[in-house]
């Protein structure tokens, strides 16, 4: 990795950092002043935060401040700077949207269970069974329309 | 050739790889046809498979693919387009090939990682697990997410979460985004 690289990197982690601060921000709906009282830092600190103008801040100062924030955040770095980034741990607050139904959940999870018992090229075959019928309904629609 | 009837893209892929393996080119396939490899079991009209190719290359491979009594169609994306060309191969039957040459964000060394998965007397290279969920996380509709879960839940090695952050990383902050909801 070169000199321009590791910088870029740092770059990458101070702006996912100071994202992932942000969202929690959003989520508690926090006025700025507020805020900027929990997590103990100026307020114009906090609006650089919020805009995701960190190119002053430290990366050191966005990890302090995610710590008072309470986010568990797992920071990883890779072989170019695009692998780098800051990824939230354990339960997502909006992890599923939209409609959930736990009997649909269920009866997914069957399937997925009964796929598991198979080997990969059974699970190929059936997925050529599985075209070739649905391949002939769509046929057959199309003859009866 | 193949592939006798309609629905049977699998077949066709079949053919294709061979070309493939002839012309000593990677590929990886992807899609639906991976998301049954790695659980859950869906039907498709067409295959979709990754070729490690420049455009000018995937030309000639084109050539190939006609001498060996296909009909393709080769387009080009746009700047905006994270696939920089796709060429799709059919035949008579309907069924349908296309091979992406490259996508925006790929690790190169996602064709390393492919696996092989014996099939109908032949086999197929088949994108890696990790690789997989990284790039249904960069689609991100929800089929593609179902897809990104059931690959997940239905593991029976151990995932490397850490490639995968890498993986999904370099598609975008956006993926990421989606893989910390896949693996939540």
């Amino acid at each position: 990795m070169t000199t321009s690289e590791d910088t870029a990197t740092v770059q990458a982690l101070r702006g996912d950092v100071a994202l992932q601060i942000s969202r929690f921000l959003a989520r508690r709906g926090l006025s700025q002043a507020a805020a900027a009282k929990l997590l103990r830092i100026p307020q114009p600190t906090l609006s650089k935060i919020a805009n995701g103008r960190v190119a002053e801040l430290s990366l050191e100062l966005l990890i302090r401040i995610a710590v008072r924030a309470g986010l568990q955040l797992v920071l990883q770095i890779g072989a170019v700077p695009e692998e780098a980034g800051a990824f939230l741990t354990g339960p997502m607050p909006d992890a599923r949207q939209g409609m959930r139904s736990r009997l649909a959940e269920d009866a997914r999870d069957e399937l997925v269970a009964t796929a598991r018992e198979m080997t990969p090229e059974q699970r190929l075959h059936a997925h050529l069974k599985h075209s070739e019928l649905v391949t002939a309904l769509q046929r057959a629609g199309r003859r009866s329309s | 050739m193949k592939a006798r009837g309609p629905g049977q893209s699998i077949l066709l892929l079949l053919d294709v790889a061979a070309v493939l393996e002839e012309q000593d080119i990677e590929y990886a396939v992807i899609g639906a046809m991976a998301a049954s490899v790695y659980g859950f079991i869906r039907a498709t009209t067409d295959a979709d498979a990754l070729v490690s190719l420049g455009v000018p290359k995937l030309r000639r491979l084109e050539k190939a693919l006609k001498k060996a009594g296909f009909s393709t169609d080769l387009r080009h994306g746009d700047a905006e387009d994270p696939i920089p060309a796709l060429l799709a191969v059919t035949d008579r039957h309907g069924n349908r090939v296309d091979l992406l040459a490259g996508l925006r964000g790929l690790d190169a060394a996602a064709f390393s990682r492919a696996i092989t998965v014996p099939f109908s007397g032949s086999s197929l290279r088949v994108i890696g697990r990790e690789d997989f969920i990284a790039m249904k996380c960069f689609a991100g509709g929800p089929q593609d997410l179902a897809d990104a879960r059931h690959a997940f839940k239905a593991a029976r090695e151990r995932i490397d979460i850490d490639l995968l952050r890498k993986l999904s990383r370099r598609f975008g902050r956006q993926a990421a985004d989606m893989l910390e909801q896949v693996v939540s």
